[in-house]
């Protein structure tokens, strides 16, 4: 059990920091979807992959706690979440410190099915029917996402 | 295979052959980072490799790709512990925790705010450290005598008693977590909660 949460945690949580911008609501949330895919772990038949399942339980767990806010709470754009003093960096120095903290910034400014197309391609190697399932979208729009997003950090990066 | 073989595709300006190289440049990182522990992802790299060695464009997209890549939030180190211990107990208390979606979750404290008061009664760990304490101070309690001025002292407590431990009220402990304040027992929480 513990090699199974150990090996998808990463996927899921950032799934779900992609929709919801803040970090500590995305372990939360992270943490609720994996007790409940756990429970419904024999209820799984394969039909999806395990990876696309997992990211449909975490995709209810968001809109659950949207529905029970009342409303969804957008991330400003000129307020991206701080790095967590507790994160592991690689062991570069300060500029590569800097480096992160912008490269994240400019990752809030990307529409939000841009930013999960980016992350789930690039950080987790989902393919692209992979990520059309989790943002909703076909495997077409999930491709042109994810193209689009990585020209537009590259632009961002270069001014 | 250059970028001057071909039209371009998805608007990257591109070669066909650059194209299909770059679509499949995050499964290249995601292997190397495999490699180092990250996720694992199958798949063939050497001809993706050969094409970087001849293609300074695609080289370079590597380049900056990688610099995304050291970007990557990863969730708290310790979800994985949560997550197999909240799994864990739940097994016993399955119908309460599917009554009340979301209960029993170990929250996350934020990291540049207080603890809430509140959300700290959802840690089955602060929670059962409050009974293992609260059972302590009942152990004191209980050894408090009222003398014949009906002052309150501390009575001789033996540790080694043999059967202190069994006592129904010992291994309830809830009664005595009745009329101790929440700042005391947060107090108490914080003095042992890691």
């Amino acid at each position: 059990m513990a090699e199974l949460v150990q090996r998808h945690q990463g996927v899921l949580f950032r799934y779900i920091l992609a929709r919801t911008g803040d970090e500590d609501q995305a372990a939360d949330l992270t943490q609720e979807a994996l007790v409940k895919a756990l429970r419904a772990l024999p209820g799984f038949r394969g039909e999806a992959s395990f990876r696309t399942w997992l990211l449909a339980i975490g995709r209810n767990e968001v809109l659950g706690r949207y529905r029970k806010d009342g409303r969804r709470r957008e991330q400003p754009l000129d307020q991206a979440p701080d790095l967590p003093d507790d994160r592991a960096l690689p062991d570069e120095g300060l500029d590569t410190r800097d480096d992160v903290d912008r490269v994240r910034r400019l990752m809030e400014r990307l529409p939000e099915k841009q930013r999960m197309s980016v992350w789930l391609r690039l950080y987790d190697g989902l393919s692209f029917r992979e990520v059309a399932e989790a943002t909703a979208s076909t495997e077409g729009a999930a491709r042109v996402n994810y193209f689009h997003g990585i020209r537009k950090l590259r632009e961002w990066a270069d001014e | 295979m250059n970028e001057a073989e071909g039209g371009s595709r998805q608007g990257t300006g591109a070669s066909p052959a650059c194209d299909e190289v770059r679509e499949q440049l995050p499964l290249l990182l995601a292997r190397r980072s495999a490699a180092s522990g990250g996720p694992s992802v199958a798949g063939p790299d050497a001809p993706v490799q050969a094409h970087l060695d001849t293609c300074p464009s695609c080289a370079e997209e590597v380049r900056f790709l990688e610099q995304l890549v050291r970007a990557r939030p990863d969730p708290p180190t310790d979800l994985a512990a949560r997550v197999v211990a909240r799994a864990l107990l739940s097994t016993s208390a399955t119908s309460e925790a599917s009554a009340s979606p979301g209960a029993g979750v170990i929250p996350f404290r934020p990291r540049t705010d207080r603890p809430s008061p509140s959300r700290w009664w959802t840690s089955p760990a602060a929670a059962a450290a409050v009974v293992v304490l609260a059972a302590g101070l009942g152990l004191v309690a209980r050894e408090l005598t009222t003398g014949v001025d009906g002052s309150r002292t501390l009575a001789a407590f033996d540790a080694s008693s043999a059967d202190w431990w069994a006592e129904e009220w010992l291994v309830a402990g809830a009664p005595y977590l009745e009329g101790v304040s929440d700042e005391t027992l947060a107090l108490l929480v914080a003095g042992i909660d890691p």
